[in-house]
Order: C-alpha cells, then sequence, then structure tokens
C-alpha cells in the first residue's frame, strides 16, 4: 500500500473511533429536532453541551493539570505540536488576539484562559511547551500527557491527531484537529470553530455563546 | 514589502526569470526545531522554472511543504518539486505553501535574514529573506 492510502487509512480508523464517540454527542447536541430557535451561533453546541469528565493532563511546570483548571473559566482550546511550523503559529497568534479583544471588557476579563495540548508526548516535553506558548502570549497555558491520557481527552472533546511517518523518522508530522474548542465555566464544551480562524469573528461568537448561555441557565 | 528581493546568483547557471517578492521567515517560539519561509515566486521568463530543492545554511532541512485542512484536520503535505508557470507567480503564505526550515543551527531572531537557496535542476539561485514576528 502506498504511504498516501496508508495514511488514509490510518486516519480513518482513527476517525471512525473518534467519530462514534464525539459524533452522538454532537447529534444530540445538534441533531434534528435538538435546535433553538434563538442558537443561531455558528459553532455553538446547545442543548445539552457534552461535559469535559475526562482532562487529566500535566501543565508547563510538571503538575497534574485536571478538570478544576476549567472550572468557572472559559477556555479556549486548541490541539497541536512544536515541530508544527505553519498551522500551529498562525492560530496561535490568532488566539492572542482573540484574547486581547475578549479581556478589553465584560465577564471574559479574569476568566478567559487559553490552553494548548500538544498532541506530540515524543518531542514536545512541559518546559519545550512553557517557552513556546509564552513565547505567542505569556497568560497561555499548555499542557500534555502520555500517549494513553491524551487519546482520552481527544476521544471526549472529538479531536483526531495521528502521527505521519516520513523518511527521516526525527522529523514526523502529526496531523491533528484544527479547530479551536471552547469550553465553558461548567466544564461543558459550548463550542467548536474549524479554521480558517480569524480572531474578531471567534472573539464575536464566543461573546455570543456567554451571552446565550447566561440566558438559557 | 512590496520591492522585489534580487536573487543573489551563486554561479553562472541561475534560475533564469525567477524572482522573490513579499519574502520574510516567521521567527520560530525559543526553543522550536521548525519555521517557515513564505514569499512570492515569480517566473517573468518564458519557459516554465521547476524547483527541484530548497536548502539554507542555517537548518539541517529544507523542505516545500503545504498546510492542509481536510474535513477540519491540518495535515502537511510534501511537494518534490514546485512549477512556477511562464509570466506566472505562485503565492506561499500561512495556512498554505511554505519552506519548512528545520533544526536552526542556532538561535534566529526578529532583524536577521536568512539565505534560502533553490535549486531549478542544477541552476541555482539564493535569496534572503528578513526573520518577522508577524506578516510583515
Amino acid at each position: 500500500m502506498d504511504p498516501a492510502a496508508k495514511r488514509l487509512r490510518h486516519l480513518i480508523v482513527v476517525a471512525t473511533l473518534i467519530i462514534g464517540a464525539f459524533g452522538a454527542g454532537v447529534y444530540f447536541a445538534l441533531g434534528p429536532g435538538g435546535g433553538d430557535s434563538q442558537a443561531n451561533i455558528p459553532g455553538l453546541l446547545w442543548p445539552n453541551p457534552p461535559h469535559v469528565n475526562t482532562f487529566a493532563l500535566t501543565n508547563v511546570d510538571g503538575r497534574p493539570l485536571d478538570t478544576a483548571y476549567l472550572a468557572g473559566k472559559w477556555t479556549l482550546l486548541f490541539f497541536g505540536f512544536t515541530h508544527c511550523p505553519d498551522v500551529c503559529p498562525t492560530t496561535l497568534a490568532t488566539l492572542k488576539h482573540v484574547r486581547e479583544l475578549l479581556i478589553a471588557t465584560g465577564p471574559f476579563k479574569s476568566t478567559l484562559q487559553v490552553l494548548f495540548v500538544s498532541v506530540d508526548p515524543e518531542r514536545d516535553s512541559p518546559a519545550v511547551l512553557k517557552s513556546y506558548v509564552g513565547y505567542f502570549d505569556p497568560s497561555f497555558n499548555a499542557a500534555i500527557g502520555t500517549e494513553a491520557e491524551l487519546k482520552a481527552v481527544a476521544r471526549e472533546l472529538g479531536i483526531i491527531y495521528a502521527k505521519i511517518p516520513t523518511a527521516d523518522p526525527a522529523l514526523y508530522n502529526v496531523d491533528h484537529t484544527a479547530s479551536v474548542l471552547l469550553i465553558g465555566p461548567a466544564a461543558t464544551l459550548l463550542g467548536v470553530f474549524p479554521p480558517p480562524h480569524r480572531a474578531d469573528q471567534i472573539a464575536q461568537r464566543v461573546r455570543e455563546i456567554e451571552v446565550f448561555v447566561a440566558s438559557h441557565s | 514589502m512590496g520591492v522585489a528581493l534580487l536573487l543573489v546568483t551563486t554561479n553562472s547557471l541561475a534560475c533564469v526569470g525567477l524572482t522573490v517578492d513579499h519574502g520574510w521567515v516567521r521567527e520560530p517560539p525559543p526553543g522550536a526545531a521548525v519555521a517557515a519561509a513564505f514569499m512570492t515566486l515569480r517566473n517573468s521568463g518564458a519557459s516554465p522554472i521547476t524547483i527541484t530543492a530548497v536548502s539554507s545554511r542555517r537548518f539541517a532541512h529544507a523542505m516545500i511543504h503545504q498546510s492542509m485542512i481536510v474535513d477540519g484536520t491540518a495535515r502537511m503535505v510534501a511537494h518534490e518539486t514546485l512549477v512556477v508557470a511562464p509570466h506566472n507567480s505562485i503565492q506561499l503564505a500561512p495556512a498554505g505553501l511554505h519552506l519548512m526550515l528545520m533544526q536552526p543551527n542556532m538561535p534566529l531572531a526578529q532583524g536577521q535574514q536568512v539565505q534560502i537557496e533553490f535549486d531549478c535542476g542544477g541552476h541555482r539561485s539564493t535569496v534572503a529573506l528578513p526573520i518577522q514576528r508577524d506578516l510583515p
């Protein structure tokens, strides 16, 4: 089998496993009859936003980072890896602008946090991640986990990632979901924003989701 | 940066007709093992230009890559060659085509320049691109 077909097969296997779990949640959230006529916000998962139960990772200082990190905060979450030259820096630069737009006013001032989760535990360490995300914004956090911990979080949040080998084993790439996720203060997955990402658009949707959720809780 | 960067010919057989506009290298975060170069490649000649390899003395590896979003997943596709059609141009831009530069042999920072060498089937041309923190 040629590498492209192999890679496709690998992705399909991973995707099938994950979509099975996540798809059911999204289907019930967005499926027929589940829509709320007021909830016309692109990316909003409503009603019944999936609750984040499995979230056991390690932060940039090597300490546990779990669901307690999410409680009472609005979290913008992005998955990637530091050997990613284009999509990850571009998205993190965008998220810096999103944060600036959101913390200027309103309920996000002290409650917004941005978390970058590495899906490359082989090459990324807490120390590497610390300087990596800090470069984009000193307030940014990062997390990493063992392969099993990352798989559990990915499955829970509907994230796909797959290691793609190259001729030089050290230079492999990691395909990964490019969406930015929004987790609300009750640790529910409230929003999924697929690329292309525009800072003003993401900020606007986050604001709309906050107002919507406040009026529906 | 609208000014075309003149290509420095490293030998008499340059990539004839090739010019580079709006070129820049994204400053890699501290400790990052990769960087990306973006630019517009222009062919002012009447024959296609085929870039068969890229390299940089500042990096152990350089490759022609393309970021793609397929069904919401960010993927990377490597291109063996890049063909610039006659009187045409190709844009290398964030979230699309770029030169992937791996394993820098010294720290890189905004204000410095990175030389990139293009191999057009035995003909070689070099361009110096500024390191920028963000889109110029």
